[in-house]
């Protein structure tokens, strides 16, 4: 078992957008997966805890919320997924969020988004970020290997709901979720694929995702769901909102989405939520990092032929 | 260009039986960013072919497809033969069409988030970032399906048509099209209740 001091120096070099070397992640992915195995499905958290949406690889933007949210484990933290693709530095963001789940376990929490697959980050950037970082796949591999265990969602002082996604027609109680096998690849279909994939909808009932997977739910799903489960709240990522949150379905649901100028061009806030003491709730929200350095991307004369 | 026309048509709302809109590679950043470029990609193109074969061969060893047996279905077609030349040359002066090329991707990306049936955009995975290239926000909003089809070029539908064909009848399933609807399931029970 490494000690603190190995850890906060990691932590150190990686607030500095370093990565670690390849034996060092794997030595890190070993004791997270030994703590995460231990979490469950539906994982319990105290208040005061801070709640963010999507990363997406924007390693500065992420320093940007703890500069608005506080360091951990001054603030306790919940991240409802989505850590990689997309963004310039999803190894290092990724990273730096395991090693303080590691150092600060019963501070922070880390939940799967969809993008902590094995299918989706060959496609949407990781993969070939930890190719160019490290010369092989055996990064992208410890982390693929440890994301099986992140947990599905989780449950604030047993009243508010927390996870990538939304709802799941199979799904009707906390304990149907506690049920669910998630150490595996997130399915195409089916309940856990439901979690890390739906969104709320203005239309009643359930209805046929646009993205391909996962479902849309209307208030009458979500009340239902608060009401059968005791909670106030379900709160979720997934999305892209335009000021960094979004309540909808009458207060039943509210989005959190946590990478402002979403993919360097999306022009929008973020936001994190901040739930105190008492369970009152105070949304921050925060612009992009100034001065982003944007590495070099081959961009190459394209062969469009019209 | 077929991409372009579909989006148009889909979004005049004209077609009321149209159930679905699938746009192969076609992203209004990417077509207008690439603009300027196109000139110099069409004059690059081998001009004139002695046989149909030859302008087979050369659309896979130096041109833009993959497939050899889908060049051969789809190249003739885009031929034809010059009798005071005595070769074949290409049926559309692409070129001479320059004015209207703007015309054809400015605004589609909102065309495209604006039609109301089930949508799904693929994009080939060799152009990387592809997932840059999409219609971003819209994507993270959940308005549409995005497939990026990895080891192909600009002609998803040539160069992989089995995994093409897989893409279409998914999307085809998974959003009912068709008379025979699909069941979203009901609550299952776990295998052992815990109290």
């Amino acid at each position: 078992m490494p000690s603190h001091a190995d850890l906060d120096r990691q932590i150190e070099h990686l607030m500095e957008c370093k990565p670690l070397p390849e034996a060092e992640v794997k030595a890190l992915c070993d004791q997270a997966r030994a703590i995460l195995v231990e979490e469950w499905n539906v994982q319990p958290v105290k208040c005061p805890v801070t709640v963010c949406g999507d990363i997406h690889g924007q390693f500065y933007d992420l320093i940007e919320l703890f500069r608005i949210g506080g360091n951990a484990p001054d603030t306790n933290y919940l991240f409802m997924g989505d850590y990689v693709d997309r963004g310039y530095y999803s190894v290092e963001t990724v990273t730096l969020l395991v090693a303080l789940k590691v150092r600060y376990r019963d501070r922070i929490t880390i939940l799967r988004g969809n993008h902590e697959s094995r299918q989706i980050t060959q496609v949407y950037g990781f993969y070939d970020e930890c190719l160019r970082k490290y010369g092989n796949a055996n990064v992208w591999k410890f982390f693929t290997d440890l994301f099986d265990y992140l947990p599905l969602t989780a449950l604030i002082e047993s009243q508010i709901f927390c996870l990538h996604g939304g709802l799941s027609p199979s799904l009707d109680t906390l304990d149907n979720i506690r049920a669910l096998d998630r150490i595996q690849e997130v399915p195409h279909e089916g309940p856990m694929c439901d979690l890390l994939w739906s969104d709320p909808d203005d239309r009643c009932g359930w209805g046929i995702s646009p993205r391909g997977a996962g479902y849309t739910f209307g208030q009458d799903i979500a009340a239902q769901f608060n009401h059968t489960n005791g909670l106030s709240l379900i709160s979720r990522a997934h999305q892209l909102v335009m000021e960094g949150f979004n309540w909808c379905q009458d207060k039943n649901v509210v989005t959190v989405f946590s990478a402002p100028n979403y993919c360097y061009r999306c022009g929008n806030m973020a936001a994190i939520l901040e739930i105190g003491e008492n369970m009152d709730q105070n949304f921050l929200q925060f612009d992009p990092a100034p001065r982003q350095i944007e590495p070099d991307t081959t961009r190459k004369t394209p062969d469009y032929f019209l | 260009m077929g991409g372009s026309i579909a989006v148009h048509v889909a979004a005049r709302r004209s077609l009321s039986t149209l159930a679905g809109l699938l746009v192969v590679d076609v992203v209004e950043g990417t077509a207008m960013t690439s603009l300027i470029h196109m000139q110099k990609i069409l004059s690059s193109r081998m001009q004139h072919f002695s046989s149909i074969e030859k302008a087979i061969e050369w659309s896979v060893r130096g041109g833009s497809l993959r497939n050899i047996d889908s060049a051969r279905v789809s190249i003739p077609a885009t031929l034809k033969y010059d009798d005071s030349k005595k070769c074949y040359l290409y049926r559309t002066e692409l070129e001479k069409t320059e004015q209207y090329w703007k015309g054809w991707y400015e605004g589609l990306s909102d065309k495209f988030l604006s039609c109301p049936v089930p949508k799904l955009l693929l994009l080939a995975g060799t152009r990387m970032p592809s997932w840059m290239c999409g219609h971003t926000i819209g994507q993270m909003q959940g308005k549409f399906q995005m497939a990026v089809v990895r080891h192909t070029g600009h002609a998803i539908q040539e160069d992989v048509p089995d995994e093409f064909a897989t893409l279409i009848v998914n999307f085809i399933s998974r959003n009912q099209i068709g008379p025979h609807e699909i069941e979203i399931p009901g609550p299952r029970k776990p295998a052992f209740s815990k109290p």
